[in-house]
């Protein structure tokens, strides 16, 4: 079966999704954005997570490592248990780099770059799993005691064959968030995000020739939560849509929720 | 005269145990306050913003050979640790602990005594 009979809308902003939200945060970053955070030098992370979208549960695991204080790659797999059988949605390996970071006292300043591919499961239930997709995106953030700024841009290309790819997405995403409380080293630490999240799609082609009736601009708000307690971090948010132009629909309501460990 | 006599022994065996037991009680004081075996490391470290991302550090400083006494006071940006006397660190070797955690070491302090009571294990 073609690309062009199984893609429906829905399913295009349920991968993007898949690909840039799923659980995909380093410690104190966006929830949905991509975020600057670097793992330190020999740091192991684990992730578990499940994302609840359009009436059905994605769950993901992800294991991260810090090749040196700059640079940290991560693999995820998510899968779905749509046909009451795990089914694999999506396999992404991610790397990040900080390219500039500045540092003062309960201050870190930081401008990292950010690689992700997701390949192909080869999911026969899961249509979207065989696209393949690469995403380059930059971060820069802002932490302190108190404040949490972060914003980001990334470009996504994906494709299934020459003939037939989805359209190229931008993503930008700007964040704030606060710490109410300036707790101790051993004590529960919270912080509250708020996030933007926009994405504008290009044109998918099918057969060669750029579909008309698609393509446009969505933005989405996503509240969240940074819990953590010394190495245990519980983070969650819930994203809605709030605009959309031309032929792009609104973000679907979500929630995720994951737990990381660092090690 | 054989009960007189082991009287006496049981009173000789009492004052002994008194005796040896303020003699330990007495060097474990002596170990406490002039325990010349530990050296007492302060490093005021920039960047560190959250207790989650300190963990790191706590994770590289406890590799250090003989650290322990760990302590951070995350709201003042410093971290305090012991090590053993004769395996200090250089402060080159800090720096570069404290920058693979991904912050930098602003101050470096070595003292004798305790910087803080507190500890974090």
């Amino acid at each position: 079966m073609s690309l062009k009979k199984r893609l429906t809308m829905n399913k295009v902003i349920v991968i993007i999704i898949g690909i840039f939200a799923s659980t995909n945060a380093f410690a104190h970053e966006p929830i949905y954005g991509l975020g600057p955070e670097t793992l330190p030098k020999h740091m192991h992370a684990i992730e578990l997570g499940v994302m609840y979208n359009l009436g059905e549960f994605e769950y993901e695991v992800g294991y991260a490592y810090g090749i040196t204080q700059n640079w940290t790659v991560r693999v995820d797999a998510s899968a779905t248990n749509r046909s009451s059988s795990f089914d694999v949605r999506s396999v992404t390996l991610r790397t990040k780099y900080a390219l500039w970071r500045k540092t003062a006292p309960g201050v870190l300043k930081r401008l990292t770059a950010i690689a992700v591919v997701k390949f192909p499961t080869r999911n026969s239930i899961e249509p979207l799993a065989n696209i393949s997709a690469a995403t380059v995106g930059i971060a820069n953030g802002y932490e302190s005691r108190r404040w949490y700024y972060f914003s980001d841009v990334g470009y996504t290309y994906s494709w299934d064959d020459p003939n037939n790819r989805l359209g190229s997405k931008m993503s930008y995403n700007l964040v704030g968030g606060i710490r109410p409380i300036k707790s101790g080293y051993l004590k529960p630490d919270l912080v509250i995000l708020v996030e933007i999240n926009g994405e504008l799609s290009g044109k998918t082609t099918f057969d060669s020739t750029n579909q008309e009736l698609n393509g446009g601009n969505t933005l989405a708000m996503a509240p969240g939560f940074l819990l953590s307690y010394r190495n245990i971090m519980l983070k969650g948010g819930i994203q809605f849509g709030i605009s959309n132009t031309k032929y792009v629909n609104k973000v679907s309501s979500n929630g995720l929720l994951s737990l990381e460990y660092h090690f | 005269m054989k009960i007189k006599n082991s009287s006496i022994v049981v009173k000789i065996v009492v004052l002994l145990l008194f005796v040896v037991s303020s003699s330990n009680l007495e060097a474990n004081n002596l170990k406490i306050v002039n325990d010349d075996s530990k050296t007492y490391i302060k490093i005021w470290v920039d960047g560190m913003a959250c207790p989650f991302c300190a963990y790191g550090l706590e994770k590289k400083i406890k590799k250090i050979d003989g650290a322990g006494d760990f302590f951070v006071e995350i709201n003042e940006g410093f971290i305090s640790f012991s090590v053993n006397s004769n395996k200090i660190p250089s402060e080159e070797d800090l720096k570069i602990i404290v920058k693979e955690a991904g912050f930098f070491a602003r101050k470096i302090e070595v003292s004798k005594n305790p910087f803080t009571q507190e500890k974090n294990e």
